[in-house]
């Protein structure tokens, strides 16, 4: 979900700045003896009743300028265990720019597969993002439908020796956000008054990524007690790398990958956690500065496990 | 307005998630033999320290040498005074060697949670 706002933002109107999306919030996931964390920028493969509120990023001064703030929430409910929908919605500062809210987005989620012995996980979705639903010039007028793959894979099953390894663990997230119009037709006036038809193509965009983690709290469970003050003990080492590859309906001189690498850190405690990560551009077209995004997210299922936090129908196995 | 909404809900969900603490997914905070830990004289017990109170009916600890061969404890328990304290007699000396202590637990909230560790008991 975290990548669905790029293809809007490649191939906007190019009211909208900058080129980092909002970034949405993602549910924990439990395999096994694996918790995977929330993470910001790839989804993790679970699907709970979670809250994230607020996810903030400010982007520095950029090439052209301007500064960038964005704040945003995500809510995902659960329908029957295993099934969720999320909604995410965030708005966005720019200075100098003006401020307005991008289109809602949404995601059907399913959590098809989980190897518990071997902490592998699995799910697919299919976001949406709305079109007109947010504010004009920070929005595309044009809906995307992204089906996403979601994996995870904890290394707690390797051997004994290999016990330093053991804390590691990987997620992945593949989707192509495919936009309902291949063109955008606008009406721009140049310095004279006089007007043009401008049209920009919506490329298709396939966005990738991955997440390596290092938890503390699976070793300190699994593995060797970890020393120290008690907040070690909760603390996940994070670094996210999200890309963004046009691969159709690509204006000439479009077809460059961006994205960035976000290392940073996530405190879990028992019903919420709080991420930090940097924004890293990993090239001159991703940014210039950088960044750095935070967010506070809520356990609703922890939190009220018997009302708003467990599935519509069937509750929990 | 929308600034104050957020921050109110923000207090309100921070406020039930301290007060609701004891209602979560049971994580393994401390062990006796400890995680990965080794002890010179043979265990007693397996002692198991939960972040959360746990339902004892569906909650295990297995013991296992390190072939696999399972070894017989007794039946565990919660401790009366610490719901969220899992103790397994063992009622005859181990001998040395690396054991495995396997264990899943049920939160009273219902959360499912599991894990595996070893110690070793020194000649």
């Amino acid at each position: 979900m975290s990548l669905k706002m790029t293809s809007a933002l490649v191939g906007a109107i190019g009211a909208v700045t900058a080129i980092f999306p909002l970034t949405p919030a993602f549910a924990h996931a439990v395999c096994g003896s694996r918790i995977f964390p929330a993470t910001l920028a790839i989804d993790d493969p679970g699907v709970s009743d979670e809250l994230a509120l607020p996810t903030l990023t400010y982007i520095p001064v950029n090439s052209d300028g301007v500064r960038e703030f964005d704040a945003s929430f995500s809510y995902t409910k659960t329908i029957v265990e295993n099934l969720g929908l999320s909604v995410t919605y965030g708005k966005t500062w720019l200075n100098a720019g003006g401020s307005g809210w991008g289109n809602l987005d949404t995601e059907l989620k399913y959590m098809f597969f989980c190897d518990e012995p071997h902490e592998f996980m699995a799910s697919v979705g299919l976001d949406a993002t709305w079109a007109n639903t947010g504010t004009a010039g920070f929005s595309d007028p044009f809906n995307t439908f992204t089906p996403v793959i979601d994996i995870g894979k904890g290394f707690g099953d390797l051997p004994t020796s290999l016990n330093i390894l053991r804390p590691f663990a990987l997620t992945a997230e593949f989707s192509l956000s495919v936009p309902s119009a291949g063109h955008t037709s606008s009406i721009v006036t140049d310095a004279s008054g006089n007007p043009s038809l401008s049209v920009a193509l919506n490329p298709t965009v396939f966005n990738w990524g991955f997440t390596a983690q290092y938890s503390l709290p699976y070793m300190n469970a699994n593995i060797s007690e970890v020393g120290g003050p008690d907040f070690l003990r909760h603390m996940v080492a994070i670094t996210e790398f999200a890309f963004q590859t046009p691969v159709g309906n690509v204006p000439p001189g479009g077809q460059i990958t961006t994205g960035t690498i976000q290392p940073g850190v996530i405190y879990m405690a028992d019903t919420w956690q709080i991420a930090l990560e940097a924004l890293i551009p990993i090239n001159a077209a991703s940014g210039h500065n950088v960044g750095a995004v935070a967010e506070l997210h809520f356990f609703l299922d922890d939190i009220f496990p018997d009302s708003i936090g467990k599935p519509l129908f069937g509750g929990r196995s | 307005m929308l600034r104050n909404l957020t921050i109110n809900i923000v207090a309100s969900l921070a406020l039930a998630a301290a007060a609701t603490a004891a209602l979560a997914h049971a994580q393994l905070q401390q062990a006796v033999p400890a995680v990965g830990g080794t002890v010179t004289a043979s265990p007693r017990e397996i002692r198991l320290k939960f972040s959360e109170g746990l339902e004892p009916r569906f909650s295990g600890i297995a013991l296992s040498t390190q072939a696999g061969e399972p070894v017989k404890i007794g039946k565990p328990a919660v401790d009366p005074a610490d719901n969220s304290t899992f103790i397994a007699p063992i009622s005859q000396p181990l001998k040395p060697g690396a054991y495995t202590v396997t264990w899943h637990a049920v939160s009273v909230d219902t959360h499912k949670t599991q894990g595996s560790f070893t110690f070793t008991l020194a000649p």
